[in-house]
């Protein structure tokens, strides 16, 4: 499970590829296909599962800046603010990738539709 | 009175397996000198056990003495529990002259992933700042066992916090990184790696591993080893600790399919203590002829990018099975936002259950550098994020289930590599090589069961594997399928060099 690091972002390696497939079409079905696409490719693979090996991305054009990158910049500040006495200037880069991964994941997420009626997953007993 | 330890490998073999990839090592459980017992499955253990002729005194001393001598070859061992699994294994002798048995565990010994908590032990989440933690009381899988019989004779080491903080390197431990016995340049896999390297080199006979998304099948992968992943509520996971709670699992690490049976056997069923675990309660069957064949999907794209040997071998255990299973191949996978779906909960959940570890700045202490700032962007997810994909769950169980309602259980290569190298990051490791569809995220969002079998070996003498994944509460059916695979080759037996 790899957040992200300045080398390079799993989760970004992983919306390279959805971008390779189309990801900017925000439906839910297209979507879909895209995030399991991404998921192959591991954005943030989970605890037992490392993320995977980067994709040959040779001759590959270089990457377009993230629609987010002002959000997560400025998200950062947040974290700065909150936490800036534990991180260095190269752990902030990081996280501030990690927060521009982070909406670029919450956008699939948000973009595939579910009823009124489709309820969190939670146990809950009163 | 805990001790520290250390740990290292093993290896055995059966034959009749077809051919592999590449040459296998040797096999032979009495090969260069060591006890005949190093390498026994849990069923003939047992036998011997209650047959007297080996007592669990001599069994654990055996396995006691391997994980002091061999564990710190893997970094497999955190803390031995010498003296409290002796005075455990002569009770159990005691017991067992006179005629008073717990079971088919009886006297055996076990060893559990270091976040499982064991009264008056040290329980370190295989993490620094937590190394010295020590609780007041047991999990109840600890005291399952011990009802059952079972010895606990170690802590085995892990990821650090089962890698809730974002790994990227094998070297994500203080105990420094897990490493599979059959090649000691790679690693166990993760976050279970200790009990991976444990089993694989026979320094326990079985060990209790977590998975909250591949945390049992990878390191059984890259060990060699069987290993279960139970359906989500099966096991209480009270007194272990939490990442995720709605997808921490424990489960058990074992030589065989069967092994997996028993010891799931002992470990199931509700825990008051655990408000997510099930009544369901789970029967190891023996073997029996099955009247029906087994119906195996293989989804579509899972050996289209994986490593070679991982495609040959995976058509080799069909091929094993092929009298006994209709396999409809190019199944198409359900289409969901799976990976992103894991990312954003575990991500959500374990910044919560690490809060104070965050928000202290404690998280510098943890071994990988990824691991010392993974948190920080984790605290800001939005609410409605984690509720997005918690709201998923629901379809995407429901059309899975509606792909099980023409299979028994999914078959594919549990892992497109053979282990990672422990000196690179992991996605320098081998650059074009792909998994294919997302099965152990979507597995473990929709809490199904899966088990983990070796099936050859690949790349560098490292073990790869197939697994089998079914609907809900479908164990059996996997361990029945399992069973049914190991009856027939002989990977299950194989034991890495040097142990």
């Amino acid at each position: 499970m790899t957040r992200s690091s300045s080398s390079g972002s799993s989760r970004r390696t992983f919306l390279k590829l959805a971008g390779a497939v189309g990801l900017s079409a925000a439906i839910a079905s297209p979507v879909a296909v895209l995030a399991q696409a991404a998921a192959r490719s591991a954005a943030k693979p989970p605890p037992g599962k490392p993320v995977p090996a980067k994709p040959d991305t040779s001759g590959a054009k270089a990457e377009p800046p993230s629609e987010f990158v002002d959000d997560a910049k400025t998200m950062a500040l947040v974290v700065k603010r909150r936490y800036g006495s534990h991180l260095d200037a190269k752990q902030l880069e990081a996280v501030t990738q990690d927060l521009d991964d982070g909406m670029q994941i919450g956008k699939l997420l948000r973009a595939v539709r579910l009823a009124n009626g489709d309820e969190p997953e939670v146990t809950f007993h009163a | 009175m805990p001790e520290r330890a250390g740990a290292s490998g093993g290896a055995a073999a059966r034959t009749g397996a077809p051919a592999t990839h590449t040459t296998p090592p040797a096999s032979g459980a009495a090969r260069r000198g060591r006890p005949a017992a190093t390498f026994l499955p849990l069923t003939e253990l047992g036998r011997m056990l209650h047959a007297r002729e080996i007592t669990s005194a001599q069994l654990t001393d055996l396995s006691l003495t391997r994980l002091q001598t061999l564990g710190p070859r893997y970094n497999a061992v955190v803390t031995l529990m010498r003296d409290s699994a002796m005075r455990a294994a002569r009770e159990a002798d005691l017991d067992l002259k006179a005629g008073r048995s717990r079971g088919p565990l009886h006297g055996i010994p076990y060893g559990v992933k270091d976040l499982i908590a064991t009264r008056g032990v040290k329980t370190s989440w295989g993490a620094a700042p937590y190394r010295d933690q020590v609780f007041d009381y047991d999990a109840t899988v600890v005291e399952r066992l011990r009802a059952a019989g079972a010895i606990l004779v170690a802590k085995l080491a892990m990821v650090e916090l089962a890698g809730g903080m974002g790994y990227d390197h094998a070297d994500a431990s203080f105990t420094g990184p897990g490493i599979t016995p059959w090649n000691l340049k790679f690693w166990s896999g993760g976050s279970s790696s200790g009990p991976g390297a444990a089993v694989a080199a026979g320094l326990v006979p079985f060990a209790i591993g977590s998975e909250t998304s591949g945390s049992i099948l990878t390191p059984s992968a890259y060990s060699g080893v069987t290993g279960l992943r139970p359906t989500y509520g099966r096991v209480s996971r009270h007194g272990a600790m939490a990442l995720c709670w709605t997808l921490d699992k424990l489960g058990p690490m074992c030589r065989t399919a069967d092994d997996c049976g028993l010891v799931l056997a002992a470990i199931a069923g509700r825990d008051p203590n655990d408000a997510s675990s099930v009544e369901q309660v789970y029967e190891h069957r023996a073997a029996a002829p099955r009247a029906a064949k087994f119906r195996l999907a293989v989804p579509k794209g899972v050996t289209e990018k994986v490593q070679p040997a991982v495609r040959d071998n995976f058509e080799r255990s069909l091929a094993a099975i092929a009298d006994v299973a209709d396999v409809t191949r190019d199944v198409e996978w359900p289409q969901f936002p799976w990976g992103p779906a894991v990312s954003i909960i575990v991500g959500a959940e374990g910044a919560s259950a690490f809060l104070d570890l965050i928000e202290s700045g404690r998280v510098k202490e943890l071994k990988c550098l990824s691991d010392r700032h993974g948190g920080y962007a984790d605290t800001l997810i939005p609410a409605v994020d984690y509720l997005q994909a918690m709201r998923l769950r629901g379809p995407m169980k429901r059309a899975v289930a509606k792909l099980f309602a023409n299979f028994d259980a999914v078959a594919s290569p549990t892992r497109g590599t053979v282990a990672y190298p422990i000196d690179k990051p992991f996605q320098d490791a081998y650059p074009g090589i792909s998994s294919g569809p997302p099965l152990i995220p979507a597995g473990n969002l929709c809490g199904l069961p899966a088990l983990a079998v070796p099936n050859g070996f690949g790349d560098n003498g490292l073990p790869t594997s197939m697994a089998f994944m079914g609907p809900a509460f479908s164990e059996a059916t996997l361990i029945d399928l399992g069973r049914t695979y190991q009856s027939r080759t002989d990977w299950h037996t194989k034991t890495p060099p040097n142990t």
